[in-house]
């Protein structure tokens, strides 16, 4: 039986035994991948269109940073290097979807799951904030998440999505007020339906 | 960046305007309630933004993901599935040797 990956081949000697050991810079190299492994789900969530996807994005890019961690300069920001490669996969994904032509548009996000009913509401505000992010257009999505939930100054996601500082300007201030404004409309309806109700 | 705009209303809200630059648009803010209002508004929905993502940053990280992290399972290493270094021991021999895969 083999532990290796596809494309390898099998042992033929049945006598011989993998040992897959990582030398000491690979596993320390492991161990920052995997204490920024929260963040980058988190990024990869509001880029993907649910969980199990954004899993797998941060899945793709923990493989390919492995395959390249002798490209990563120590002491630049670790964190922003992976921010990169998550997006960089994801563009390619979006870009894999629009050649087959697959639907773009459904989300995985399910609304009124099986929370308990006092917390339900709280939960269908929280998924239709995640509903009007995946309607905005990639870049405004991308740069949003960089910046407004994971922090990175204008200059760090630039860096990361390989564009001026002024364009991060741009497209964040454009990707917050649509992002507003659909809240904004759908707390509108919500509300008056909610005084219909009181009525 | 222009100097009224919600450009300047969302750096001002990330710290990133220069001190001139914050100055302007806190004068701009002191003037006008709509535009105080308007901050506001960018600041309520980011805030939400924030919460609505927060449960995948702090909920525990699957066991394939941290595997995923580690190289486990012979999918990456150092090259990646192109050159895969894996050690072997086979017996007789006493001890291990590079192979590339």
């Amino acid at each position: 039986m083999s532990l290796r990956s596809k494309g390898a081949e099998a042992p033929e000697a049945a006598a011989e035994r993998p040992i897959q050991r990582q030398d000491p810079a690979s596993a320390r190299f492991s161990e920052q991948l995997v204490a920024v492994l929260p963040r980058l789900r988190r990024f990869a969530r509001g880029l993907a269109r649910g969980a199990a996807e954004a899993d797998d994005l941060v899945q793709a890019a923990c493989e390919r940073a492995l395959a390249r961690q002798h490209q990563f300069q120590e002491g630049t920001r670790f964190d922003s290097w992976m921010f990169r490669i998550v997006q960089t996969l994801w563009i390619d994904q979006l870009r894999a979807r629009e050649v087959r032509k697959e639907d773009s548009d459904v989300s995985e996000e399910r609304l009124g799951s099986d929370a308990p009913v006092r917390r339900i509401e709280a939960r269908l505000a929280l998924a239709e904030i995640r509903l009007a992010v995946e309607r905005l257009p990639p870049e405004q999505r991308s740069v949003l998440m960089l910046v407004t939930v994971e922090g990175l100054s204008y200059k760090e996601a630039a860096a990361v999505a390989g564009v001026p500082v002024g364009t991060i300007m741009s497209r964040l201030a454009r990707a917050r007020i649509a992002l507003h404004q659909q809240l904004a409309a759908g707390a509108g309806v919500r509300g008056s339906a909610t005084n219909a109700e009181a009525q | 960046m222009q100097k009224h705009s919600d450009e300047a209303l969302v750096a001002y809200l990330d710290g990133e305007l220069d001190e001139v630059e914050r100055r302007h648009v806190e004068a701009w803010l002191d003037a006008d309630p709509a535009v105080r209002d308007r901050l506001e508004a960018l600041s309520q929905s980011a805030a939400l933004l924030r919460e609505a993502y927060a449960e995948f940053h702090d909920a525990p990280v699957p066991e394939t993901l941290i595997g995923a992290a580690r190289g486990d399972g012979g999918a990456a290493g150092p090259g990646g599935q192109e050159a895969e270094i894996v050690l072997w021991q086979r017996p007789g021999r006493g001890g291990t040797s590079p192979r590339r895969g």
